[in-house]
């Protein structure tokens, strides 16, 4: 009886990763028939990727030994959440090294934080209707030392909190500003996390002033795009559409027609590729929580949830 | 409720990190108690301070088109 299940789940197992396998094809015709449409321009799928440090070593292998045929033009169609902002600008001009004449990026849906300073330092960024860019306040997860719990916030937060207390005193209220001002973070803490989005601002006015932004004016338009992408929005997850993504100054245009149903059909069957890896990666994990000798869970010291609270 | 779950998953996923030596942070996504998690950055943060872990990202080799995840390994 066990072993029958056993090869029920392998048979369905092997099913999810041909299944997977059909897709990466699809994935790759789809990108195939896009470089053709652009007179072989070459693309790069940026799809569903993290940016991290160590991926930017990842990505210049890649475009080292595939895309170095590319004649200075490259168009990367982007899916991404974010990720270290440095990294991002590393990536950015290594891109842009492969993409020296003319460097586009395409996106079908998701282009936000660190992905959004990506994606403007080409000559274009081509939004679909529904694609999202981000604001770039930085995204801060922190131990709290007095509470003992993991906090996430941005510099924003700091800011405003900072000019709460600042109210509160101007107010009279003395004994609630103090109180909120000793459960506050070391102030070199506090200069440290605001300084951070500082970074982002710098960043995107280097990027944008060099490729994307021309003219008298360059260095203006470009400082005040970064400043509404870095202070602008209220919240990190603000939905930076095409027409807002228009409306602050950015380069875009709407995927339309032939390219649009292109892209989009790349980001449709990668999320269906996604969801499938999805069930291959809990069925796995399913085995290998099996695998765990019970002992072992008993050792670990319960972990304090608490810690997950993220709030300031 | 919900904290109870996630407590149950951050030990297993601490119990895996142990184990194996490294975990992708998919597959810390796909431990059943942090379905639909809105905490799972926090997730990893914990797991790379309270193990001495450490993140890293590698090309998956079997895929035809480029892919890369994040590992969360234990530091030797």
């Amino acid at each position: 009886m066990v072993n029958n299940e056993k090869l029920e789940k392998s048979s369905e197992i092997e099913q999810l990763q041909e299944e997977i396998t059909k897709f990466d094809e699809e994935i790759k015709n789809k990108l195939d028939q896009y470089q053709k449409s652009k007179q072989d321009c070459m693309c790069f799928p940026f799809l569903g990727v993290t940016i991290t440090r160590r991926l930017v070593d990842e990505i210049f292998q890649e475009l080292r030994t595939k895309y170095k045929d590319c004649n200075g033009r490259l168009n990367v169609v982007v899916d991404s959440g974010g990720g270290d902002i440095d990294a991002a600008y590393n990536l950015s001009m290594l891109f842009r090294k492969y993409g020296c004449n003319e460097l586009n990026f395409l996106v079908p849906r998701w282009a936000k934080s660190a992905a959004t300073l990506l994606v403007c330092s080409g000559n274009k960024i081509f939004m679909s209707p529904v694609a999202e860019l981000g604001p770039l306040d930085p995204q801060i997860t922190e131990m709290n030392p007095l509470e003992r719990r993991l906090e996430q916030f941005s510099p924003l937060h700091v800011r405003a909190t900072l000019d709460i207390i600042r109210e509160e005193f101007e107010k009279g209220h003395d004994k609630l500003a103090k109180e909120l001002t000793q459960r506050l973070q070391f102030p070199i803490t506090l200069g440290r996390f605001i300084k951070s989005s500082d970074i982002a601002e710098q960043y995107l006015v280097k990027l944008l002033e060099t490729r994307m932004i021309s003219g008298d004016k360059k260095t203006e338009t470009a400082k005040s795009i970064a400043e509404k992408l870095t202070k602008g929005y209220a919240d990190h997850s603000f939905c930076i559409n095409i027409e807002e993504a228009k409306n602050i100054g950015l380069n875009v245009t709407d995927l339309e027609e032939v390219e649009l149903d292109i892209i989009w059909e790349i980001h449709r069957l990668n999320r269906k590729r996604e969801d499938l890896k999805e069930k291959l990666r809990r069925e796995k994990v399913k085995e290998m929580i099996k695998e765990l000798p019970p002992e072992l869970l008993d050792k670990l010291p319960e972990p304090i949830s608490d810690m997950l609270k993220t709030e300031i | 409720m919900e904290l109870v779950m996630e407590n149950i998953g951050l030990k297993i996923a601490g119990a895996l990190l142990i184990k194996y030596g490294e975990l992708s942070v998919r597959d810390i996504q796909a431990i059943p108690f942090f379905s639909d998690s809105p905490h799972i950055e926090t997730v990893i943060e914990y797991l790379t301070r309270f193990y001495n872990a450490e993140i890293y990202t590698k090309r998956i080799a079997s895929s035809t088109i480029p892919e890369w995840e994040q590992i969360i390994r234990l530091r030797k």
